[in-house]
């Protein structure tokens, strides 16, 4: 048992702790009204429709970015398509208990240590990683392909325990049911886990595509920097928040663009937030 | 058995894929390693093109940024979890928890696009140059700050309900309550996300190259511009060939297994958390 201390006057402290707490917090609240303000305040002024749907002219100084929002979305919706059935699998392999002989288990273990290692890998480790693999060993060059691929490898975790945590949430009862039914691995997955927890991969799929949107070192090396419109998957496109780091940084004048860029960004990734928050309340609202 | 063979394939190719990161830098950076004599690495200056590759002046400046940035958000997170907790009304505890996930969802490169626009123009006008170790601290701490303090009040909420209830009953003070009550039961849990946001820091590129100022030398004050291990990579790879090249895998390698171990030790010895 510990001894409080009598001494110290406790009021003034806990006062000084409220005082403190009070500041403490402000401090990040303020930095994200500043940060929201400053997109705001410095792109809304080159920021219309005319933004999103023409190309940049003199690399970004002018004009839009369409060519880099249909880059953004091949290489995120390419990560996400090839990562998918890997991370299901994956999942399935971390949550299925019924197969536990020692073996299995210390699999198990394995895996999950090598998933929590891809946690622990920088994005840039990831994007030099993915040059030398993807660009040069397979021969993609700067390119979409290559880009996503990296990009998956690096959502793949996030995707992975995601979907294993709603796959552990399948009411233990059921999961016994199913067992006393004779139902197989495969059954078991087709008819109860896809559908108790629809929700949950849904919900896995929109952190990992927020997570993709927001890269930019892994793809710095891989999917490139040509601001053309992309022709096929082999060619190099630029993301968007690759174009924000080039305009802010190597292109003089093209800060104002560089916010309006930034303002695309932000909303894109709050939309697609409020969107699947919005359509799962009404779910939740239904299912009860 | 088809599908129990796509399950197993798939989870044992998270293992293939974490060998064949760490093969490919250890293969790649051998080249350098065993042309270059060690003490290379840590003496003389930056300059590839005649065969110097000290890489120290990048350790020591990341190393710098993320402390300086650890060393702020410790504090910061601790006192905004309890504030969320103890001092504001269920309505406006909400409403911040809800901003906070919005902000742990904002790319990296705004944060650094706003310490370029905002930050560095307001230090350069209290310290000259701007872009600084000072810059780059400030910019890592709002980064992690979000998801660190929405964790670290998950952990403070998920003390016994009866132990909070039996010290207030007692008519404890906040502070007491605190000390005696729930840090006992929180440190381990706090210990494993700080330890998980620093390898995030150390690990973050973007925000960090467009505020630091990426002058490979050692910094003498907080003022001064810095070089990190991951801006250094940014920075050169794409011109870099042969050791060159292979010097960068080597930096990628030093970058990778510390925050592997940091990952590993929070998982192992610390609580389980989940990072946002």
């Amino acid at each position: 048992m510990r001894r409080l201390n009598p001494s110290i006057s406790t009021s003034s402290l806990d006062l000084a702790i409220k005082i403190s707490a009070w500041i403490c917090i402000s401090i990040p609240l303020l930095a994200m009204f500043s940060i929201i303000w400053e997109m705001i305040s410095k792109g809304m002024g080159s920021f219309s429709v005319d933004f999103l749907l023409n190309a940049p002219e003199r690399s970004g100084r002018e004009g839009g970015i369409f060519p880099i929002l249909i880059s953004t979305l091949l290489v995120v919706a390419l990560a996400l398509v090839l990562v998918f059935p890997l991370a299901l699998g994956c999942a399935l392999f971390l949550s299925d208990s019924r197969d536990s002989t020692k073996i299995v288990r210390s699999l198990r273990h394995t895996v999950s240590v090598a998933l929590d290692g891809l946690t622990a890998v920088p994005s840039i480790v990831f994007g030099i990683v993915g040059n030398a693999v993807f660009c040069r060993f397979f021969g993609f060059g700067y390119s979409i392909l290559a880009g996503s691929v990296t990009l998956g490898f690096m959502i793949w975790p996030y995707m992975t325990r995601a979907f294993e945590e709603t796959f552990r949430s399948v009411p233990k009862d059921i999961y016994l049911q199913s067992i006393s039914l004779g139902f197989s691995s495969y059954t078991y997955f087709r008819k109860i886990i896809f559908v108790y927890c629809m929700p949950g991969i849904v919900l896995g799929v929109v952190l990992a595509l927020s997570r993709a949107l927001a890269e930019t070192s892994a793809l710095l090396f891989t999917s490139g920097y040509s601001e053309r419109m992309p022709e096929s998957l082999l060619d190099s496109g630029r993301v968007l928040s690759i174009h924000i780091l080039d305009l802010a940084m190597n292109v003089t004048g093209g800060d104002q663009n560089a916010y309006a860029s930034g303002l695309a960004l932000v909303v894109l990734i709050l939309a697609i937030n409020g969107v699947f928050s919005a359509t799962f309340a009404l779910f939740r609202k239904s299912l009860n | 058995m088809v599908f129990k063979a796509y399950t197993l394939a798939s989870g044992l190719f998270a293992i293939v894929a974490i060998a064949i990161i760490l093969c490919l830098l250890s293969v790649d950076s051998f080249k350098v390693l065993s042309s270059v004599p060690p003490g290379a690495f840590v003496a003389g200056i930056w300059n590839p093109s005649s065969g110097e590759y000290n890489l120290l002046p990048m350790v020591v400046g990341g190393l710098a940024a993320c402390s300086g940035s650890l060393l702020l958000v410790t504090p910061i997170s601790l006192l905004s979890a309890l504030a969320l907790h103890f001092l504001f009304p269920r309505w406006l505890a909400v409403v911040i928890r809800k901003i906070f996930e919005i902000m742990s969802g904002i790319p990296s490169v705004i944060f650094g696009l706003w310490g370029l626009g905002f930050l560095v123009p307001e230090i350069n006008r209290m310290a000259p140059p701007g872009a600084s170790l000072m810059a780059a601290a400030l910019v890592l701490s709002l980064m992690v700050l979000p998801s660190t303090i929405l964790l670290t009040a998950q952990a403070i909420n998920d003390v016994p309900k009866e132990q909070m209830v039996a010290s207030e009953s007692l008519g404890m003070s906040l502070f007491n309550r605190i000390r005696v009550v729930l840090l006992p039961f929180t440190w381990t849990r706090i210990g494993s996300i700080l330890c998980l946001q620093f390898a995030r820091t150390l690990g973050e590129t973007m925000a960090v190259v467009m505020v630091a100022g990426n002058i490979p030398a050692f910094p003498t004050s907080v003022f001064d511009p810095i070089r990190t291990l991951t801006g250094h990579i940014a920075l050169e790879m794409p011109y870099a060939e042969g050791l060159h090249r292979s010097s960068l895998m080597l930096s990628g390698l030093m970058l990778c297994l510390p925050s592997l171990v940091l990952f590993y030790l929070a998982r192992r010895y610390l609580a389980r958390v989940r990072l946002i």
